[in-house]
């Protein structure tokens, strides 16, 4: 996704631990929506068992 | 409020400007000045973004809005997470590696110097009416709530404000924000608690949501498709996305933080706290309201919230105010009576008991506000940003009170230093740099940052001071402002996506975008305005490719390539 990023210019990553592999932040980014679709089915839920009967 | 509120509240204000000028001494420079050295980390950035998007009326509308109408407004959060990913993968990258100062500057570097200048001042204008807005509507409520007059709490917030800003430039903003969002936090878990813990006994907060739920105060997730409604899943996958986008990606006053991190790592991180976080905390708040609405199913509420507004009716009109309030308490005591049944038997006919005094507690609410709105008109009245506050004032203890009274002030401060932050360095970066006195060396630069901070604090202080004046042109100016960020992000994609968009196209994509948006908003005049971010996208996009056609140029997509070309 974002390829050209750190193998461009590896100076400007120095972030850490997450700087060497763009495929990490793919995750990453994978991993914050998978953490949205979560929380939509939450609410969802929460709605469903606190509502009404009728 | 008590002295002990009082001084919490001061407190808290002299702990904000020391901290955030504490935290901002050093070697002063523009650069400094401007984008902190590129020194911050990704948590104080995190928390400085979360701060500057949320200003006081999100603290006190939101959670009233919780109470008024649940939590269908959290889907308006749905797409932010998303246009935050987009964000760090192709907007964060293009700006690190070109150091630029303002967003804008980099459609300098991609296209040219017309199209720097017309989007910096589309910023200027949109994020001008912003900063006014954001001073004025919570210093209305604030003085109405707290009884003091409205300068006084514009003058306090201005001030303040002003103070570190100018002094400190964008370090000491952003570390005041992240101590603003702190106390933002400890408010409403205090809030949330007190309403938790008020509910009268064999009421548990299990219960509570059960009210709430029975009234169709938690539909989080409305899945039916209504281009009019503005609160709905896709609403907010989709419109919602187009607008964090344009909002995170395009506008100054949110740029200017993710740039002074130390790396693009941290940029990203911080970007990426605020899509984790953001969709929860919003549930948070708007289930604090809900909260606040249970509570007020078994505690007395007032008929209406505005209290300078029921003390006029009541002065104007007091033999029907006084019948209408009667029945609204007998309204009050029926619905307390269901509640009770509902929760004892939870049968249908419990529920529909309760739903039905729900509708008639609604019904005698309307005839005051019909009263509130004689003189006014239709649709003139409404009390949502009080429902809270009132709660907090009447059953909040001493103390407490004080520190969501801060985190209400925080919630304001917050969003107005860092919108003067920008407002200023775009004014001197992208005008004055250019314009004016394009060989200004640090000291020059240095003083007309300051002097374009003063001035824009000066103006917002004006705005607000006379926004009670200007009557429903506030709302307009609020609507105006919301009418430019489809064509500003349309640009941005141009810049980001584009390869072969000359700068004619670009410049005329932008301007025929932003009167295509306002074209289709006069037309179709009941669309939801989150629909006009996308259209106003697309429409930049298409017309930027038909003049570069014209031109002779070949647009052609870069897919993941976002080229930094000065040209």
């Amino acid at each position: 996704m974002d390829s050209a990023g750190p193998r461009d210019d590896p100076s400007t990553e120095t972030g850490g631990h997450l700087s060497e592999r763009p495929q990490r932040w793919s995750l990453i980014y994978l991993a914050v929506l998978a953490h949205l679709a979560l929380w939509i089915a939450v609410l969802a839920l929460f709605a469903r068992f606190f509502g009404s009967n009728t | 409020m008590s002295l002990l509120d009082w001084l919490v509240l001061i407190a808290s204000f002299v702990g904000i400007a020391g901290y955030g000028l504490r935290r901002s001494r050093g070697k002063w420079s523009v650069h400094s000045y401007v984008s902190a050295g590129k020194q911050m980390r990704w948590w104080v950035i995190g928390l400085s973004i979360m701060a500057t998007q949320a200003s006081a009326i999100t603290f006190i509308g939101t959670t009233s809005q919780g109470y008024a109408d649940g939590l269908r407004f959290v889907q308006f959060y749905f797409g932010l997470p998303v246009a935050m990913v987009l964000i760090c993968a192709f907007a964060a990258p293009a700006f690190h590696r070109s150091g630029v100062r303002t967003a804008y500057e980099y459609l300098e570097h991609r296209f040219d110097r017309k199209t720097r200048t017309l989007t910096s001042w589309v910023f200027l204008v949109q994020r001008g009416l912003g900063v006014g807005l954001a001073l004025y509507a919570p210093a209305v409520v604030l003085s109405v709530i707290l009884r003091v007059p409205e300068w006084q709490t514009i003058l306090a917030m201005v001030l303040l404000v002003a103070t570190y800003t100018v002094l400190g430039g964008i370090r000491a903003v952003m570390w005041a924000d992240a101590l603003q969002m702190a106390i933002m936090f400890a408010g409403i878990l205090i809030a949330f608690g007190c309403a938790a813990l008020g509910m009268p006994d064999g009421v548990s907060v299990r219960d509570a949501f059960l009210l709430a739920g029975t009234a169709g105060k938690l539909n989080a997730v409305e899945t039916g498709f209504d281009w009019n409604d503005r609160y709905t899943l896709w609403s907010g996958l989709i419109g919602g996305t187009f607008l964090a986008l344009a909002y995170f990606g395009t506008d100054q006053s949110q740029v200017q933080r993710y740039l002074t991190a130390k790396s693009l790592g941290h940029s990203r991180i911080s970007l990426l706290f605020n899509a984790v976080l953001k969709v929860p905390l919003q549930f948070f708040i708007l289930l604090t309201g809900v909260l606040v609405f249970s509570f007020f199913v078994f505690e007395p509420a007032p008929v209406l919230f505005h209290p300078s507004e029921r003390d006029r009716i009541e002065r104007a009109e007091p033999a029907s105010m006084a019948r209408i309030e009667r029945q609204f308490s007998e309204a009050l005591a029926e619905r307390r009576e269901a509640a009770r049944h509902l929760l004892e038997s939870r049968g249908s006919v419990e529920e529909e008991a309760f739903l039905a005094s729900e509708r008639r507690l609604g019904e005698v609410r309307a005839q005051a506000v019909a009263l509130a709105e004689k003189d006014s008109g239709p649709g003139s009245y409404s009390d949502t940003n009080y429902v809270f506050l009132t709660f907090v004032l009447a059953h909040l203890p001493a103390g407490l009170i004080g520190v969501i009274i801060a985190g209400v002030f925080a919630a304001a401060m917050s969003t107005v230093s860092s919108e003067l932050n920008s407002l200023a360095t775009a004014t001197v970066v992208d005008h004055y740099l250019h314009y004016v006195r394009p060989g200004a060396g640090e000291r020059g630069t240095r003083r007309a940052l300051h002097w374009a901070t003063i001035a824009w604090a000066a103006y917002a202080a004006v705005f607000a001071m006379y926004g009670g004046r200007l009557g429903s042109l506030i709302e307009a100016v609020n609507f105006v402002g919301s009418l430019f960020y489809g064509p500003m992000l349309g640009v941005f994609v141009l810049a980001f996506v584009f390869r072969r968009v000359s700068a004619d196209g670009a410049f005329w994509g932008t301007a025929l975008g932003l009167v295509a948006v306002w074209t289709v908003k006069y037309v179709f005049s009941g669309l939801a305005f989150l629909w006009l971010n996308p259209i106003g996208c697309i429409a930049t996009v298409f017309i930027a490719l038909a003049v570069s056609g014209a031109r002779g140029e070949t647009p052609g997509l870069t897919g993941t390539e976002s080229r930094m070309e000065p040209r």
